[in-house]
């Protein structure tokens, strides 16, 4: 039984074999991009000097771990990270969310395609562009401030160095610049709603707030909690890019994130081995939350990702 | 069947090539870590190319003495054979406003000339926009990309040294030098040292003039007439009576009347070095405390000029956002303001007559800056702080570089070159082609100095002893040989012919003028009591932890200066930055200080 069972293993792979030649490249492509440079998390091991490589480098155990748990700016980056990523894992499914569930209700298609159009413009534009554009908007002379002196007679307000609205700003861009694109899945999720349904809710003398709340929402909702899931699996990615380009030293203590203190400490700091023992300490914290975000998925909805 | 094995090979044929291509395309970078390996940690492979400098040098001093030649004439001696020389750059504009627009690094004189006479082929590995540099040296030097003539700040010169990433240049230097290099590297001869470890040397250092530290005071009289200033007696002398100065500034036009930036101590221009230094304060420096080297950014005394900054901010004289803007960006608002006369009183080095005041008064000739008295608690001359040894950069060769003796090769060349076409005699009677060539050629845009410590100094006393003997031309064989020399004279004579034009203005009072920049420098050194920022090496810790230290502290004063940490967060800071590291880099340097 085993034997046949084998046997067709076997056959299967040989009526497939050029498809498997064919993947080849594929997955060597993978294994020297993706896995061989796993190899040189070994500097986080050590007192990495280029020069002198890795056969050489003095090998220290523990000790850049030990240095980056007990720096300030790691603590203060690690808070900011996860803080910024959670309200943006949050706002960037629910904003979209409502605004898909106003456009839906809109009749005129002309005006919901523009709307869903303008929207969705901010998310093709680069973070370098962008940030050159709200540093201008929020600056201390800027149109913000403009607006905030000339209509309702306040004080003008340093936005850019000021760490109680600072992080806001940014994660109110993100929010802002991402909304589009999971507008656009979540409506493509309510048109695949059935209208069944909907004629159903009617009859029933459904209003259409009813409509809205029985039907169009739990017809979503597994959409919805995807998007959440998933979004969970990044919660130590807090927008490096974004950051990057848009903050300066006197706002540190509110949106240095992990990637940007890795960025600074060993690309423009040369201390290679405490960043490659800070990426790695992220991205082990990352494997698990996606491990459990994964898990709760498959446990909750039955998608399975592997 | 057959047919099958045929399209099986053919389909595993095509895979491998499909491999192949992908393993092509990244083959270079681990041959090129291989390379750096092998080079950098095999004691063999250095020490031979050790023996090879030392070879090729014997043989040029063996030459030497057998022709006669003087190390002057080595240096202009053409290569047999072309020799490449692998450069990097950080990129700015040329000052020189005549410079042609099409002109590149890769096209600049400088890369014709040193091909045509010394047989040397520059080429630019790359070359990046300055304000990326560090991101981008620090990712090559990741790869293990050393350049074979490269400019270094004195931490990466530490960390390369370390790690046997540059050549020992002792044996080339003994052969090559000459007076006029020393000039450049070694002005007192003791200079050099600072490039040397364990008695050998790895760098030439490139310096400023110590006293080029010292911050000082610069008032439009024109617009303080509006707050009853009249003569520059009037000029405030203490904190207090500039405090006064400026809440009647704030009465009379509104804030803000101070440039700031984020770059808040030693920018050397809109910054608040002067009132760090009426204080007798400073943020950073290694001073000796009976013996003992003491870091001053984390000194007591500094709370009181923080408190006062802090008061000043609230009153706002300074923009409230200040903090978001560095001076040294492309475009920077700051200086802007500046030109544009936004403020009566500008703070800053030296220089700033001659950039941006030049600008200010171009276009408003009315204004009228001129220097005050340096700020202090009580009216007199406070004690400064300046280096014993300042070194701006260290010009190393990188450990692949099979001719070491080339770096002092292409300095002698550009100073010499410099020396010849600079004389305004020489500039008149240059062709039109002439005059491109001398244009095109941009000394910022090659990785080394020929600018000589001590040329402030020198032209401010040589000129001015012209200028009392009412002489209008001089001699080659009567000027220092110091590449600023003719530039400065040049500036002097177009003064004197056009002295209300602003760009002739700043030159001159920038540098020569009497109460001018370079004389209130001389000046505030001579009349201070000295203390000495004793540390010109970096330390082991310096190099992995001064970084973060800096921000640190750098955070914590604008925000105590912006009123978001109260002064007791000084003491925090303190203790934070002594647990991070300061202790061990304070425990370094004070072994290197006993020991030297």
């Amino acid at each position: 039984m085993a034997e046949i069972k084998k046997e067709k293993k076997k056959r299967s792979l040989y009526k497939t074999r050029e498809l498997h030649v064919m993947l080849l490249p594929a997955v060597v492509f993978t294994a020297i991009f993706a896995y061989l440079p796993m190899f040189g998390l070994v500097m986080a091991f050590q007192d990495f000097k280029p020069l002198l490589g890795f056969t050489k480098s003095k090998f220290v155990g523990f000790d850049q771990f030990a240095y980056i748990f007990t720096m300030p700016s790691f603590r203060q980056a690690f808070v900011n990270t996860i803080i910024i990523a959670f309200f943006k894992i949050i706002l960037s499914i629910f904003v979209p969310l409502v605004l898909s569930l106003m456009l839906n209700e809109v009749v005129k298609s002309w005006f919901k395609r523009s709307v869903q159009t303008i929207i969705f413009i901010p998310y093709f534009f680069s973070w370098a562009i962008l940030a050159g554009m709200l540093l201008e908007i929020f600056a201390y002379d800027g149109i913000i401030n403009n607006v905030l002196e000339g209509f309702f007679h306040l004080e003008p307000i340093a936005f850019l160095v000021s760490n109680k609205y600072f992080r806001t700003i940014i994660i109110a861009s993100d929010v802002w610049k991402g909304m589009g694109y999971n507008t656009v899945l979540l409506l493509a999720a309510i048109t695949n709603v059935d209208a069944a349904l909907y004629e159903a809710a009617k009859v029933d003398g459904a209003s259409r707030w009813q409509q809205v709340m029985h039907v169009t929402m739990p017809g979503i909702l597994p959409m919805v909690a995807v998007l959440t899931v998933l979004g969970l699996g990044g919660i130590l990615n807090a927008g490096f890019e974004q950051i990057l380009v848009m903050y300066n030293p006197t706002v540190e203590k509110t949106v240095d994130i992990l990637d940007t203190l890795v960025y600074r400490l060993g690309i423009a700091g040369h201390q290679y081995s405490a960043a490659a023992a800070m990426g790695l300490f992220k991205s082990a914290v990352s494997l698990l939350f996606v491990g459990i975000s994964y898990w709760i998925l498959y446990k909750k909805s039955d998608y399975r990702v592997f | 069947m057959k047919k099958a094995t045929n399209k099986r090979w053919l389909s595993a044929f095509l895979a491998v090539i499909m491999t192949a291509g992908t393993l092509a395309g990244c083959g270079k970078a681990p041959a090129d870590t291989g390379k750096a390996e092998g080079t950098g940690n095999a004691g063999t492979t250095k020490e031979d190319q050790a023996q090879v400098s030392e070879d090729s040098a014997k043989e040029n001093t063996e030459g030497g003495e057998n022709t006669g030649k003087t190390p002057e004439e080595l240096l202009l001696e053409p290569y047999p054979e072309t020799v490449d020389i692998h450069v990097v750059l950080q990129y700015r504009e040329s000052e020189n406003p005549d410079t042609p627009n099409d002109v590149t690094p890769e096209t600049s004189t400088v890369v014709k000339l040193l091909q045509e006479e010394l047989n040397i082929n520059l080429v630019y590995d790359w070359i990046v926009n300055a304000d990326q540099y560090s991101q981008k040296f620090g990712a090559e030097l990741a790869a293990g990309n050393v350049p074979d003539i490269v400019m270094l700040s004195p931490n990466d010169f530490e960390d390369l040294v370390s790690q046997g990433g540059l050549l020992d240049l002792t044996e080339a230097y003994e052969t090559y030098t000459c007076p006029d290099l020393e000039n450049i590297y070694n002005y007192d001869g003791k200079f050099i040292e600072v490039g040397k470890k364990d008695g050998k040397l790895y760098g030439l250092p490139m310096g400023t003039d110590p006293a080029q530290s010292t911050s000082q005071m610069y008032y439009d009289m024109n617009q303080l007439k509006e707050v009853g200033i009249t003569s520059t007696d009037q000029l405030p002398k203490t904190i207090e009576e500039f405090e006064a100065l400026c809440d009647k500034l704030m009465e009379a036009k509104g804030g803000p009347v101070l440039p700031a930036c984020k770059n808040y101590y030693g920018a050397q221009l809109g910054d608040f070095t002067p009132f760090f230094h009426a204080y007798e304060s400073w943020a950073s420096g290694w001073y000796d405390n009976n013996g003992t080297l003491e870091y001053a950014g984390i000194n007591e005394k500094n709370k009181e000029v923080l408190t006062k900054l802090n008061e000043w901010y609230n009153k706002g004289y300074f923009k409230k956002d200040f903090a978001a803007y560095d001076i040294w960006a492309a475009d920077s608002p700051v200086v802007s303001d500046i030109v544009a006369g936004k403020y009566a009183i500008v703070p800053g080095s030296w220089w700033v007559p001659n950039w941006p005041l030049n600008s200010n008064k171009v276009e408003n000739p009315e204004a009228n800056w001129v220097v005050g008295p340096n700020l202090s608690l009580d009216g007199a001359q406070p004690d400064i702080m300046i280096s014993r040894y300042p070194v701006n950069d260290f010009v190393g060769v990188g450990l692949n570089c099979e001719h070491p003796e080339a770096l002092f090769k292409v300095i002698y060349w550009s100073l010499q070159y410099t020396l010849k076409n600079s004389p305004p005699e020489v500039q008149e009677a240059m062709t039109e082609e002439e005059k491109r060539e001398w244009n095109s050629y941009v000394y910022t845009w090659v990785p080394w100095r020929i600018y000589s410590p001590t040329c402030l100094r020198q032209n401010f006393e040589v000129i001015n002893q012209f200028a009392k003997e009412g002489k209008t031309e001089i001699g080659i064989d009567e000027a220092p040989r110091n590449n600023e020399f003719w530039g400065s004279w040049s500036s002097y004579l177009n003064y004197v012919k056009n002295p209300d034009d602003g760009v002739a203005w700043g030159t001159y009072f920038s540098r020569l003028a009497e109460n001018g920049g370079v004389d209130n420098m001389i000046k505030t050194v001579e009349s201070a009591d000295i203390i000495y920022n004793e540390v010109y090496v970096t330390t082991p810790s310096m190099i992995s932890k001064s970084g973060e230290l800096d921000k640190l502290r750098d955070n914590t004063y604008i925000s105590i200066i912006m009123g978001e940490t109260p002064i007791s967060g000084f003491d925090t800071f303190v203790e934070q930055w002594k647990a991070q590291g300061g202790d061990d880099i304070a425990k370094e340097v004070n072994e290197w200080y006993q020991n030297k």
